[in-house]
């Protein structure tokens, strides 16, 4: 990878770099579309992870999501960050695509339990708590769980998180509020004796 | 409700947000120093640090270089949108602060043409510049009478016949003042000439 690759994925690392990379692929540029489809992959894989089980799926939006991001870059004009945009064209595509197959939304807690005998006891206990706290979100409204993903997962502020979900400032806080009243109840029993 | 009430319903509404560290300024104050004297809300942060912890694992079996290949050659089918389509949007920076540069520089430009000093006294008015409207250059005026009974086109044929025009009356005698760029000597001999004038006398400049 020659040096001026590495500057183009530095570019990712930052706000304002990822602003340069969007003005860039307005342009036209591959290599920095490259930077930024790398960079926001696993990103919106995890977020996506909570909305559908199906890895193809989740492969399926989030390229729809950055191919948008191509064609639209021009019209990106800065006004709020890269990340709200992608992550609001992200959120409509899956929702969209979750109508359209009536897709059933829940989480995939039993396989990943099932692999995880064999690791030391933190990690495995570790990958238990995970695989209930996915099981706990998956029993939540979308709305709820989208939310908190967005403030928990990709450490949003609640304004960022009200304007990818397009809606007022105070219904995200009553959404994380309910979501994590209910995550609570539902993970009593996985909590007791923790710290 | 009470100020502490108020502070615990702030404090959970944003317990999220501190847990994330995207709570700043006057808020974080408010809702740090609630949380250091709240059980209840340190009970649920904890909690929310935990669940946090637990689910930062990144998604089993995607693969980024195998849906990278696939979207690639759909990059060439549909390539950008141009950037002058964004100039044209509303709320687009680029063209904006363009035309807000351009807007300040004319009134900028105005503001001086109108605090420019004029000068105080009006230069001269050359003598061949006229109105549109105004008339033509009067040498002298003439004072004409017609008898009671000249018809009004008899009036109009004398008085162009005279080289001269109408420039006032009829005075409470009923004469008329006749301006011309002949001289009112000329003008008063032609009109003499005249049956129907009973009276024509230069005024004024001879």
């Amino acid at each position: 990878m020659d040096r001026r690759t590495d500057d183009t994925l530095n570019l990712a690392r930052t706000p304002e770099g990822e602003a340069c990379l969007v003005g860039r692929i307005a342009n036209g540029d591959k290599r920095a579309f490259e930077a930024l489809y790398r960079a926001y992959f696993p990103r919106l894989g995890r977020f996506l992870q909570r909305m559908t089980r199906s890895t193809q799926l989740i492969e399926e939006i989030v390229n729809d999501t950055l191919l948008i991001v191509w064609r639209k870059a021009a019209t990106f004009n800065g006004t709020s960050k890269v990340s709200t945009w992608v992550f609001a064209i992200a959120y409509r595509r899956a929702c969209n695509a979750l109508r359209a197959l009536d897709e059933p939304v829940d989480s995939n807690n039993e396989e990943r339990e099932g692999g995880d005998s064999d690791r030391p006891e933190w990690q495995f206990e570790r990958l238990r708590l995970a695989a209930a706290v996915d099981a706990a979100l998956a029993v939540l409204p979308l709305a709820q769980r989208t939310a908190f993903q967005l403030a928990f997962y990709h450490d949003m502020s609640y304004v960022e998180i009200a304007e990818i979900m397009d809606c007022p400032v105070n219904t995200t806080k009553t959404r994380l509020f309910h979501a994590r009243k209910r995550l609570a109840l539902l993970l009593e029993d996985q909590l007791e004796g923790r710290p | 409700m009470t100020d502490h009430d108020q502070s615990h319903h702030e404090a959970q509404a944003a317990l999220p947000w501190l847990a994330n560290g995207t709570l700043a300024g006057a808020e974080l104050a408010r809702v740090e120093a609630h949380v250091h004297d709240c059980s209840t809300c340190r009970a649920d942060l904890a909690l929310l640090h935990t669940v946090r912890a637990a689910g930062a694992e990144p998604p089993p079996g995607l693969d980024v270089d195998r849906a990278l290949a696939r979207l690639l050659p759909q990059l060439d089918e549909a390539p950008p949108a141009g950037r002058w389509r964004g100039w044209g949007a509303a709320n687009d920076r680029n063209w904006l602060k363009w035309v807000g540069a351009a807007q300040c520089c004319v009134i900028v430009m105005l503001a001086a043409l109108l605090l420019r000093p004029m000068p105080s006294v009006p230069p001269p008015l050359s003598d061949n510049y006229r109105l549109l409207g105004a008339a033509p250059v009067v040498q002298g005026t003439v004072i004409v009478a017609f008898r009671p009974d000249t018809p009004e086109r008899e009036v109009r044929r004398i008085v162009a016949a005279s080289g001269a025009r109408v420039v006032g009356g009829p005075t409470a005698t009923g004469a008329w003042v006749l301006g011309s760029a002949e001289t009112p000597a000329t003008v008063a001999a032609r009109l003499h000439a005249e049956p129907f004038v009973t009276l024509a006398e230069p005024l004024g400049r001879p």
